[in-house]
């Protein structure tokens, strides 16, 4: 059963007199348990929108949606969450403590597990030496700490993250990716919302784009990362005449790149690896030396640029069709064929 | 579930626990507001004034000499002072000062409170806990309820016990003056968390608390004086106009007779607490309507 499941979630704010914005438009998703999840897309795109109405902070306007198999947005199913926002406001004459204190009383924690919990916490997000500070003269850095640590005050079992890192140095940000990852390892589930693509990049193992409040792509990171079967194949020779005539019949899927003297490098497009096998036959054959093959991977930001791209694209084919565009929530009618 | 996870939380969401998690917040967050510090500091005072600088000295149930400082003698013109007489008027000034400025002020201080909960940033981090929307309305409420309770019970008590001390006479319908003027407060302040919730503003709230405090007078005098309504009755328009005021009577708080009640109860009057009674529905339906709109919003 998925730890958080949404089904053709929709969101439209505004209201009769206001401007209407349509911010999820059909969202269906699933995340498994144990698993990483990150959800992408520029500004407005909606990420926000869903995180809120899966925590209960938004509700929304149709479709539905589970947590830990209970009604998002009940109590019940914030039990075992761990919510770390994007936007937070801690009141200033708290100290690092007695904010876990309060929010552990509102997890309904005894004294003593509120006092363990929190030493723990504070320690695993190197606040331990703050506790007793006041919350009003902690840094952005600071700030972010502790609301890690708010969030796993329950040792939740699904760990919701707003950009995590966002104001975070760079050695900060290694010692969070490091506590997320060894929540990971303990079986947690974790919901990162970021723009971030690199540390959605190392710790995700499945991501979502969404644009305009639409899913329009959706999948391991490893496939969208790598589309189609591409290799960097570098040999040991200048003689690109040499590869072209051994790569004949298949040399219009060979494409030269630019190598350094005494090598050639050649991105390989295949359909499968057994066509791969038999082009490297023939270079072999060839007797040409093969000093490395690689499979060529896009990064996620060139994929992420590649899919806002061509979502834009599409919603804007489709507002200069017939009727053309009214306003933003039908720049894409619901309902066309934009994820792959 | 992991075996950690088990062993510190509850099953199910503990609301109990929540709600006095929330009181004790609201607590902690006056303490660290320079009003109340302001306040506490001054009813300190003025219990100190009370219990040193005034001697009286009691013969046969009357009032023999009163003296400031215990030198300057206070002339009472001659005649004898019943001690229970002395002790209304003094306690009969304070409920006074109280159940006007005092509430007033009371307003002023806590009007903030339901604003502040709903400060962006922290209302996400507070509504996404695993805690029903009207808890952390109703937490918040009786947090309020409580520091103003509180203060009251500083400052009553400690003018009752010190009267008590000094005259041997423990007037306890000042006692209730003290509740009635608290019942007051409650309902103003009901109207204001309503205001609260749905503006975010606290100098809305504010104004709202004291707007109900101060509409009490008017819709009294309109109630209480028939010949002003036999007046309005006179065409539809001032029929209209009469049955609007009258309706407000009835769905407001009716603060000015509170007011007024708790100086009856000062002076051992028999009471009627229609006036309460009548204003509790206001209350409790501004409070459930708060509750409603809270639980409605996006955050």
């Amino acid at each position: 059963m998925p730890v958080i499941q949404a089904q053709k979630l929709e969101k439209i704010y505004g209201g009769v007199l206001g401007t209407k914005v349509h911010a999820l438009r059909g969202v269906d998703l699933e995340v498994g348990r144990g698993e990483a999840f990150g959800l992408l897309g520029p500004n407005g795109a909606g990420k926000t929108t869903l995180v809120k109405i899966l925590l209960g902070l938004v509700s929304a306007s149709s479709g539905s949606s589970t947590l830990l198999g209970q009604p998002a947005g009940t109590p019940i199913s914030r039990l075992r969450v761990g919510y770390m926002p994007e936007r937070r406001a801690y009141p200033s004459f708290l100290t690092a403590a007695q904010v876990l204190d309060l929010f552990g009383k509102m997890l309904g924690m005894d004294r003593t597990a509120r006092q363990q919990r929190s030493e723990q916490v504070l320690e695993e997000v190197e606040m331990g030496k703050w506790r007793d500070q006041r919350v009003g003269g902690f840094s952005k850095g600071m700030q972010q700490r502790l609301a890690l640590a708010q969030a796993l005050l329950p040792d939740p079992e699904v760990l919701f993250l707003d950009e995590p890192t966002e104001g975070i140095d760079p050695l900060g940000r290694v010692a969070i990716r490091h506590i997320l990852r060894g929540n990971l390892e303990k079986g947690k589930t974790l919901f990162l919302n970021s723009h971030m693509l690199t540390e959605v990049e190392m710790l995700c193992d499945r991501v979502a784009i969404l644009v305009k409040g639409e899913v329009v792509r959706h999948g391991p990171l490893a496939s969208l990362t790598a589309p189609e079967a591409q290799y960097r194949i570098t040999l040991g020779t200048e003689d690109t005449e040499a590869v072209k005539r051994a790569l004949a019949g298949i040399d219009e899927a060979a494409e030269e790149l630019q190598a350094p003297p005494g090598q050639s490098i050649w991105r390989l497009t295949v359909e499968d690896r057994r066509q791969l096998n038999a082009a490297l036959d023939r270079v072999r054959g060839a007797e040409i030396e093969i000093e490395e093959v690689r499979r060529v991977r896009s990064s996620l930001e060139e994929v992420f640029v590649e899919t806002i791209t061509e979502a834009t694209e599409r919603a804007g084919d489709a507002a200069q069709g017939p009727g053309g565009a009214l306003t933003e929530e039908i720049t894409v009618p619901a309902g066309e064929e934009v994820a792959r | 579930m992991s075996a950690t996870t088990a062993a510190i939380l509850p099953t199910s969401p503990p609301t109990g626990r929540q709600v006095l998690a929330l009181v004790a917040y609201t607590l902690r967050e006056a303490r660290h507001k320079w009003t109340f510090v302001a306040l506490f500091v001054l009813t300190t005072l003025f219990l100190l004034m009370l219990a040193t600088v005034v001697n009286i000295d009691v013969v046969e149930g009357t009032i023999a000499s009163a003296r400031l400082f215990g030198t300057i003698p206070l002339e009472i013109g001659g005649t004898k002072i019943q001690v229970s007489e002395a002790v209304t008027v003094i306690q009969a000034v304070i409920v006074g000062l109280l159940s006007t400025f005092g509430l007033v002020l009371a307003l002023f201080i806590t009007g903030n409170i339901i604003p502040r909960t709903l400060n962006p940033g922290w209302v996400d981090l507070l509504a996404s806990q695993p805690v029903a929307r009207p808890v952390l309305i109703l937490g918040r409420t009786l947090g309020a309820m409580t520091v103003v309770t509180m203060s009251l019970t500083y400052l009553f008590g400690g003018s009752w016990m010190i009267l008590t001390w000094k005259t041997g006479f423990g007037n306890a319908g000042f006692l209730v003056a003290g509740l009635l003027i608290l019942f007051s407060f409650f309902t103003c302040y009901a109207g204001m968390v309503l205001a609260g919730v749905i503006t975010r503003s606290s100098p809305v709230s504010i104004l709202a608390g004291i707007g109900i405090w101060f509409a009490g007078i008017p819709l009294y005098f309109l109630h209480r004086f028939e010949e002003w309504t036999t007046a309005f009755r006179a065409g539809w328009p001032r029929t209209l106009a009469s049955a609007i005021a009258e309706t407000l009577y009835w769905v407001m708080p009716k603060t000015a007779e509170l007011t007024g009640r708790a100086a009856e109860a000062t002076r051992l009057e028999s009471l009627s607490l229609t006036p309460a009674w009548t204003s509790l529905p206001f209350a409790f339906v501004s409070l459930a309507l708060a509750c409603w709109w809270f639980s409605r919003q996006d955050y």
